[in-house]
């Protein structure tokens, strides 16, 4: 077979592989989680013309929790497509699939992007065999289904293995164990100094969306400066954008006025006190729970890569897990830095274990491992991936939508939203700024004792079991009184089971799913919605 | 430089521009009473304290710093009357408060309890978060504690601090009860 076709095959099956895992059934798994519903209002938010920051008066009250880049690059991506008006945005079941679809089938391309940048970067630094095994394993291992969420970590991370991409292509060192590759001579060639810089951006960019990315600088550094030759101008190139980029978070908020706001929300986001269930422990537990396969070989693959002196697998995981351990507010989705760096030490591992078997046996016979965990894989992913968990979810979304009153000119309609912290904010970016629907809310999770009042005669409901527990906690508030006054006077005009863990069993895959909606306040079981107008 | 660095320069460049417009050039909306009222505390005012309650968690220490009892109990401010701000006619709302402690000894060997009643209001001041009472109270004691201190003491000067709608303090006069409560106040929570 020509090479060059051979190469762009095996380039194919992982990519395909990707597309598979990544973008098959968006709309029906994993659920949505709560924080997609944030990300979007704040991309809403940007291409309305408001900027990457939410008011701090009419806002999400957590104001200063992260910075911009992820709301930047969302609405930048979805303003290209026209979205949302290109789809001609309506209240029904459908209109809001639509609107969840699009951004959904975004992060799905750029798992597909960052399967191919894990090929090119082990493809660079290690072998073919090495780059094929690894991406293969990030296209298809059962825990890849979290990048399809819409979430700063499945946002930072083209710009991240971008980042180190660059820093591997940098030519000065000697250090390169694929010498074939080092010294092959290419037309697109292009200068160090460029290439340096350009790897700081993209680290600076994944920085400028979640603060914790900034754990990988010693690893992208380290490679900047031993592929540079042990240059210190180059560490030096390299560190301004890694360092100026994320400063225009703090820097933003000394011009508007609001540097104490942003100091207070910086160290409340570090300092969030660990619960029972959101420790470091907790997340590495639910992390094995969701694949044990990847998580068992890539450990074992990283130790073997350190035995044989090669750190940088190490190095990729170990600043952001002694992070996130003194950080202790950590879950699963937390550690999707480490994936990567899991998929190459396991191909390491595992073409290791291929060149032991080719030697005493057929070479052919040496595939079987990779093959096995591949089909593996491909079952599990299908299993979950083929599930439909959010059926019920767009329901409840359409009916609060066409619950409330459309207003011209952005007036305030005179409906107030009340339920549970997940349906209240949840429902909110489409109902506020897809359908021009402006209402009100009280969020019982962050007004815990009710200070805020009903300021509409009109109020809706949403029904479900964390909203009936948090009314019916003994307070001391006339408001509460007041909201339970308009709740017993209110009728019920629609309910739904949410199905979203109707799936779950004692077997593995489907004993995970629990975990999918872990911390985030998600009400399962029925969700009535109530309205006194 | 050659030309495709030049250009891929040229692009990284404009795109750091898009991301520094697109960070800065928009239209503000720099309003924040709701979060600065979090981090600074609005201020209180008489309907903010009317009908708080809540309990006592309290330790009370011996002359060497030593824990010596644990007070427990319930307090409560309500209005005289229905109407919360209502005020009598010297301009003073006209408010109640009434707590029962438990004072157990840090062994457990003993037991007494004080109930603070008829509250008399002799001004009340706000301090931005902060809501400051003085008045006097009848206190009463019951069981087997009547040899350190009266069964019924009557206007015993009192101080009641109300610190963010979120915390009590109760300095009860010293000389009044005979050091009954030791040299520190009687703490609270709301809620």
């Amino acid at each position: 077979m020509n090479k060059k076709v051979k190469k762009y095959i095996l380039i194919m099956i992982p990519l395909i592989l990707s597309a598979y895992s990544h973008l098959w059934n968006p709309l029906g798994f994993p659920s949505i989680h709560i924080d997609e519903g944030h990300y979007m209002r704040r991309a809403m938010l940007v291409l309305e013309g408001m900027g990457p920051q939410e008011s701090a008066n009419t806002g999400y009250p957590r104001t200063y929790d992260h910075p911009y880049f992820g709301q930047l690059f969302l609405a930048g991506a979805l303003g290209l497509l026209g979205y949302p008006a290109s789809l001609n945005p309506d209240s029904d079941v459908s209109s809001i699939q639509a609107l969840h679809l699009v951004p959904r089938i975004l992060m799905g391309l750029l798992a597909v992007l960052d399967t191919f940048l894990l090929f090119k970067i082990t493809e660079r630094r290690y072998s073919r065999t090495i780059a094929v095994i690894a991406s293969v394993l990030f296209a298809i291992m059962p825990i890849t289904w979290v990048f399809r969420r819409v979430s700063l970590e499945a946002i930072l991370m083209p710009f991240l293995l971008t980042s180190i991409l660059f820093a591997l292509f940098v030519r000065g060192s000697k250090n390169i164990q694929n010498k074939a590759l080092l010294n092959s001579i290419s037309k697109y060639e292009m200068s160090n100094n460029v290439l340096i810089f350009l790897s700081g951006i993209f680290l600076g960019l994944a920085i400028y969306t979640k603060i914790p990315a900034f754990t990988m600088i010693p690893l992208v550094g380290t490679l900047v400066f031993f592929y540079s030759g042990k240059s210190l101008k180059s560490i030096g190139i390299w560190f301004i954008p890694v360092i100026t980029l994320p400063l225009l978070w703090p820097l933003y908020s000394v011009l508007v006025g609001q540097s104490d706001l942003w100091a207070y929300w910086v160290f409340w986001q570090s300092e969030r006190d660990p619960s029972e269930t959101i420790t470091f422990a907790s997340a590495l537990t639910n992390f094995f729970k969701l694949d044990p396969i990847i998580t068992i070989l890539g450990i074992s693959g990283i130790v073997y890569s350190a035995i044989k002196k090669d750190f940088l697998p190490l190095m990729w995981i170990s600043p952001v897990l002694i992070f996130s351990y003194l950080i202790e507010w950590v879950q699963y989705f937390h550690l999707l830095y480490v994936f990567p760096a899991m998929c190459l030490g396991s191909a390491i591992l595992v073409d290791y274990a291929q060149k032991i078997i080719a030697k005493h046996c057929h070479p052919i016979i040496s595939y079987s491992i990779i093959l096995s965990i591949t089909g593996f894989a491909i079952v599990i992913t299908s299993m979950l991936i083929n599930l439909d968990v959010n059926s019920s979810y767009y329901n409840v979304y359409a009916t609060i939508a066409q619950q409330i009153p459309s207003t011209s000119n952005k007036v305030q309609t005179n409906v107030t939203v009340i339920g549970s912290h997940f349906w209240v904010w949840d429902s909110y970016w489409i109902t506020q700024y897809v359908l021009d629907k402006p209402h009100y809310l009280i969020d019982p999770h962050l007004d815990s004792k009710f200070k805020k009042q009903v300021q509409t005669n009109n109020v809706l409901f949403v029904d479900d079991p964390i909203f009936l527990k948090s009314i019916s906690r003994k307070i001391n508030s006339e408001n509460l009184n007041k909201i339970r006054e308009i709740h017993n006077n209110s009728v019920e005009i629609a309910s739904f089971i949410d199905n979203v863990t109707s799936h779950t069993t004692d077997s593995y895959p489907y004993n995970g799913l629990p975990i999918m909606i872990s911390n985030e306040g998600h009400p399962t079981g029925k969700v009535a919605i109530r309205k006194n107008y | 430089m050659n030309a495709l660095s030049s250009i891929v320069f040229g692009v990284a460049l404009l795109g750091l521009t898009l991301v520094v417009n697109g960070t800065f050039n928009h239209k503000y909306d720099n309003s924040r009473p709701l979060t600065q009222e979090k981090i600074e505390q609005r201020p209180v005012n008489v309907t903010d304290i009317m009908n708080l309650k809540g309990n006592i968690i309290s330790l009370q220490y011996n002359d060497s710093s030593v824990p010596e009892w644990i007070l427990s109990g319930k307090w409560q401010i309500a209005p005289k009357t229905d109407n919360n701000t209502n005020t009598n006619t010297t301009g003073k709302p006209e408010i109640k408060f009434s707590s029962t402690i438990t004072m157990t000894s840090i062994d457990g060997t003993k037991t007494h309890k004080h109930r603070l009643t008829d509250f008399k209001l002799l001004n009340i001041s706000f301090q931005n978060s902060t809501a400051i009472i003085n008045g006097t109270i009848s206190l009463v004691t019951s069981e087997d504690d009547f040899g350190l201190i009266d069964k019924d003491l009557e206007n015993v000067p009192v101080g009641i601090t109300i610190m963010n709608a979120n915390t009590i303090r109760i300095d009860i006069d010293n000389n009044s009860v005979k050091q009954h409560f030791g040299s520190l106040p009687i703490y609270g929570k709301i809620g």
